[in-house]
């Protein structure tokens, strides 16, 4: 299994160089319960919502022999996944040997360097994009 | 599901996608009904453009049309979703006046004559046996037909509807229309009657607006006589004397008593207003009649459909109903 951060049509790739230890999609329902007077509460089924992941790993300062990726080091990857933020455009993630293929949009950055190793620690959280296509035709 | 398109140079876009809120409503008292939407609004670059303008057509489809109209006013704030309100085609009767002089013209006639002055097509207009004579003058067209209706109204007692369906305009007997509402809980579950499904009722009722003696007038040469009156004298002794005095022209006198008594059959009563929430059912329009079986608050029987709105959001689709006795 690898993580890819791709931003438009895999001009710039990342490879993750050291996998999260876990993950979750998280795909919600928007629902809403509905006081009857005659029947108590009811369930009213809405739409669903933005799927959303959260990756939590490091960037490597050195080398380590279990990095999966070697193309850039620790600060190199932060500065690119800020500029993609400037960039304002969506991004995609590809997780290899799973189905998730999901253009994303950055909701939150966070990174700093915590044990004494250099390696920069960071939470990326990521929430799904719709491209929208309005449907036309001539009358 | 419900699904919005955005019609202008002869270009169809469904603009559904982009929409977070959506309302419609209407009115028994106000002719043509009214849509609301709001659109979403970004900068980035792979968000679409927003195809909607002021004066385009708009047009509101579910299983059916629900609503065909025109955007009359657009309202932005900052970044925020741009809102839009549209109304259907009667909005030019509602503010458009006009001057119009009948000589006995039949009622339905005469409102077909006015429609035609102003384009609005017609899709049928139920016939209306009273004769209209009067002059309208500096009047707003939808009043003048309000008026005819109103004068029908009180020399036959039959209550007319009008209502626009497929941007053409209907006015058709109130009783023609009793309507069963349903809604689904979900896509594949068998439909439910929305009344089995009542939140917040609210019940009032009032005698403020009885009228349980009706005196008809006419004044001659500074001469005022009473022509007829109806009254109700159940209702007297129980709730007390109100009395409503209407002045009619010479010519009327023949109806005098039929007005009386239509006005007493109106007003005799006490008023009911009641208010409901239930799902939502795209055929529930002002002017059409409900069945209601509602224990808590008592509302038993057939109810006429004062007001309504409408609303669509994430996909739930609800109504605020406000129930008058017929």
């Amino acid at each position: 299994m690898d993580i890819f951060l791709s931003i438009n049509n895999r001009q710039k790739i990342i490879k993750l160089p050291v996998l999260p230890k876990e993950f979750k999609v998280q795909s919600g329902m928007k629902n809403e319960a509905y006081d009857t007077i005659s029947q108590g509460e009811i369930k009213l089924i809405g739409m669903p919502t933005l799927k959303a992941i959260s990756l939590q790993s490091f960037f490597p300062m050195k080398d380590y022999p279990f990095l999966r990726d070697r193309t850039y080091t620790g600060w190199e990857y932060v500065e690119m996944i800020e500029s993609w933020k400037e960039r304002r455009e969506p991004i995609r993630i590809i997780i290899t040997d799973t189905p998730i293929n999901m253009p994303c949009t950055i909701e939150s950055f966070d990174y700093g360097l915590q044990d004494g190793s250099g390696d920069i620690y960071y939470t990326l959280s990521l929430s799904e994009f719709k491209f929208i296509n309005l449907d036309q035709r001539s009358v | 599901m419900h699904e919005l398109f955005n019609i202008s140079n002869n270009v169809q876009t469904n603009i559904t996608p982009l929409v977070g809120l959506l309302q419609w409503s209407s009115n028994i008292n106000e002719l043509g009904e009214r849509l609301d939407f709001d659109i979403a609004y970004n900068d980035d670059r792979y968000f679409p453009k927003n195809p909607v303008d002021i004066g385009n057509l708009i047009i509101l489809r579910n299983q059916g049309e629900i609503f065909r109209g025109i955007v009359i006013t657009e309202n932005k704030a900052g970044k925020d979703p741009i809102t839009y309100t549209c109304f259907d085609y009667a909005f030019y009767l509602n503010k458009s006046k006009g001057i119009y002089q009948f000589n006995k013209v039949k009622g339905n006639k005469a409102i077909e004559s006015i429609l035609n002055d102003f384009n609005v097509p017609i899709g049928s207009i139920a016939p209306i046996n009273v004769a209209i004579s009067k002059i309208y003058n500096d009047k707003y067209i939808s009043d003048i037909i309000k008026d005819i209706l109103d004068i029908a109204q009180k020399e036959t007692g039959i209550k007319y509807r009008m209502e626009m369906r497929l941007g053409k305009l209907y006015i058709e007997k109130q009783t023609d229309l009793i309507i069963k509402a349903t809604f689904k809980l979900a896509s594949n579950i068998a439909p439910n009657n929305v009344t089995d499904a009542i939140f917040n009722p609210t019940k009032r009722r009032t005698i403020e607006d009885m009228k349980n003696s009706i005196k008809i007038i006419t004044t001659n040469n500074d001469k005022t006589k009473i022509v007829t009156e109806a009254k109700d004298n159940g209702l007297i002794n129980k709730y007390g004397l109100l009395q409503e005095v209407k002045s009619i022209d010479k010519k009327d006198i023949a109806q005098a008593k039929n007005i009386a008594q239509n006005m007493l059959k109106d007003l005799g009563k006490i008023f009911e207003e009641n208010n409901i929430e239930v799902p939502g059912d795209d055929s529930v329009r002002a002017g059409r009649i409900l069945e209601v079986n509602e224990q808590v608050t008592g509302m038993k029987g057939n109810y006429l459909i004062t007001d309504v709105i409408h609303t669509v959001k994430n996909g739930i689709h609800r109504m605020k109903l406000g129930l008058g006795v017929i």
